[in-house]
Formats: C-alpha cells, sequence, structure tokens
C-alpha cells in the first residue's frame, strides 16, 4: 500500500482488471502517488483500470488530472479507465463539470464487462 | 462573520486549508452543494501561487481572510509572489479538455467556472501584497 496520512491506494485484481482502491484527499500534494502507479500498471501492460472512489473524500484538478493523463493511452491499448463507487458529491463534479461523457462510472465493480 | 488564515507556501498544507474553510463555511449554513466548488477554487488558487508565485519555496506565506453576509462570501488571498493573476490566462476550456484529454491546464477553468467574479490587485507602493479576490452567491 502506498500512503501518506492525507492518500492512500491499495491494489487488487477483478478478472482481466487492475483495481486501484483509493482513499483519503487527491490534490496537487498526493495526486504523484496515484500517478505513478498507473503509469506503472500500463508499463506492466495492465491496460483495464478500475479506480475505486468509496473511500475518496476529495478530488481536486490535479487528481483529475491524472485520468485525463491516461485515458486516451489506455483506450489506444483496447484498455480502459473505469470508475466505481463514487460518492453523490463527487459524481455531482463528475456530471458538472461533464466529466460523465468521457470516463464509464459504475456503482459496483460487478457492472463491468 | 470573518475568519482568517494563513500557510506557508507547500503543498502539504491544502488540507489545513480546506479543512479550516470547510469548518467556517458549515457555521454560516453556506449552501452544501456549493462548498465543494467553493474548495476547489481556493485549492486551485493557492497551489497556483505555491507553484508560479513563489516557485515552492516553503518559506513563504499566503494569507486568507474570508467574509461572509447573507448570500455572499468573498475570499481575499494575499501573497508577496510574482505576479499571477488568474485573469490574464486564457485556457483550453473543460469542453476542450474532455475532447482532447491531457494532464494539467484544469485548475484555471474550474475557477472561473465556480467563482461567481474574480478581481485582482498587484502589489503596489500601498500594499505589499498581490490580492485575489474571489466572490461566491450563495443560492
Amino acid at each position: 500500500m502506498e500512503n501518506n496520512e492525507k492518500f492512500s491506494l491499495s491494489i487488487e485484481h477483478f478478472q482481466t482488471w487492475i483495481v486501484i482502491k483509493i482513499q483519503g484527499y487527491l490534490d496537487a500534494h498526493t495526486s504523484p502517488i496515484l500517478e505513478n502507479t498507473i503509469s506503472d500498471a500500463i508499463k506492466n501492460d495492465e491496460n483495464q483500470i478500475i479506480v475505486d472512489f468509496e473511500h475518496l473524500d476529495y478530488i481536486s484538478s490535479a487528481g483529475f488530472g491524472v485520468f485525463m493523463e491516461f485515458i486516451e493511452e489506455v483506450r489506444e491499448k483496447e484498455g480502459d479507465i473505469v470508475l466505481v463507487k463514487m460518492s453523490d458529491k463527487i459524481h455531482k463534479l463528475f456530471e458538472l463539470l461533464g466529466f460523465t461523457y468521457l470516463f464509464k462510472i459504475y456503482t459496483t465493480i460487478s457492472e463491468i464487462k | 462573520m470573518k475568519f482568517e488564515t494563513e500557510i506557508t507556501a507547500d503543498t502539504s498544507h491544502l488540507l489545513t486549508i480546506r479543512e479550516q474553510l470547510t469548518k467556517f463555511l458549515a457555521e454560516i449554513n453556506f449552501e452544501e452543494d456549493k462548498i465543494l466548488q467553493v474548495l476547489l477554487v481556493v485549492d486551485e488558487f493557492i497551489t497556483n501561487i505555491i507553484k508560479y508565485s513563489y516557485h515552492e519555496d516553503s518559506t513563504k506565506v499566503i494569507r486568507m481572510e474570508v467574509t461572509s453576509d447573507t448570500d455572499q462570501l468573498m475570499i481575499e488571498i494575499y501573497d508577496e509572489g510574482e505576479a499571477f493573476n488568474v485573469l490574464d490566462y486564457q485556457t483550453n476550456t473543460i469542453e476542450e479538455h474532455i475532447k482532447r484529454p491531457h494532464k494539467g491546464g484544469l485548475g484555471i477553468p474550474f475557477m472561473k467556472l465556480f467563482a461567481n467574479s474574480i478581481e485582482y490587485f498587484p502589489k503596489s507602493e500601498k500594499s505589499k501584497s498581490n490580492i485575489t479576490r474571489f466572490k461566491f452567491i450563495s443560492n
């Protein structure tokens, strides 16, 4: 598990997907932790990536930027970055910004095919 | 009501600022859906000051004053670094970011989207600080 006092993440697998569970506050200070984890996954040809938002309390533009950085690359490799278990508060923000048009967002991991 | 705080220019203090601001906004019963938007604006702006005005010199200080009245919130952020006027930056819109996703560049569009107004007062003979003033209307 990668962590500091404000943000942590852990990795699991679901079928062919790598599942990155994020917790805490994803901002300019903590986003490099997630950025490095996704970058490492792609280097290992793990291009099917689920990010579990269940325990995420906050996301800033730096957090959004991590997903924006890699989304086209993984899709070009026939993968995806899929977001799950988002709180209502964060989901509303994604809707308001229009990011629900860019990312697939599911309530549970089992909905992903 | 009024609230003041200051931090040194280190992104590790962003959480402190957000926590203090959240507490104040809850105390004044600021519209709940808008609290996250206010936090995002302040977070984005202070991140920019740390990076571009102070070049990550963590000895420098950023001060924030928050004033509320019945339907308006005013946040003034003071820094003594290089001029950073949000209004001068022409960045891609959020729609353009969605069409062509890439890292970075979302902070200023977030500020312009969520703040009802932004004013900038550069440091002068009268003031040693640059002041950026954000206003938010509570519905």
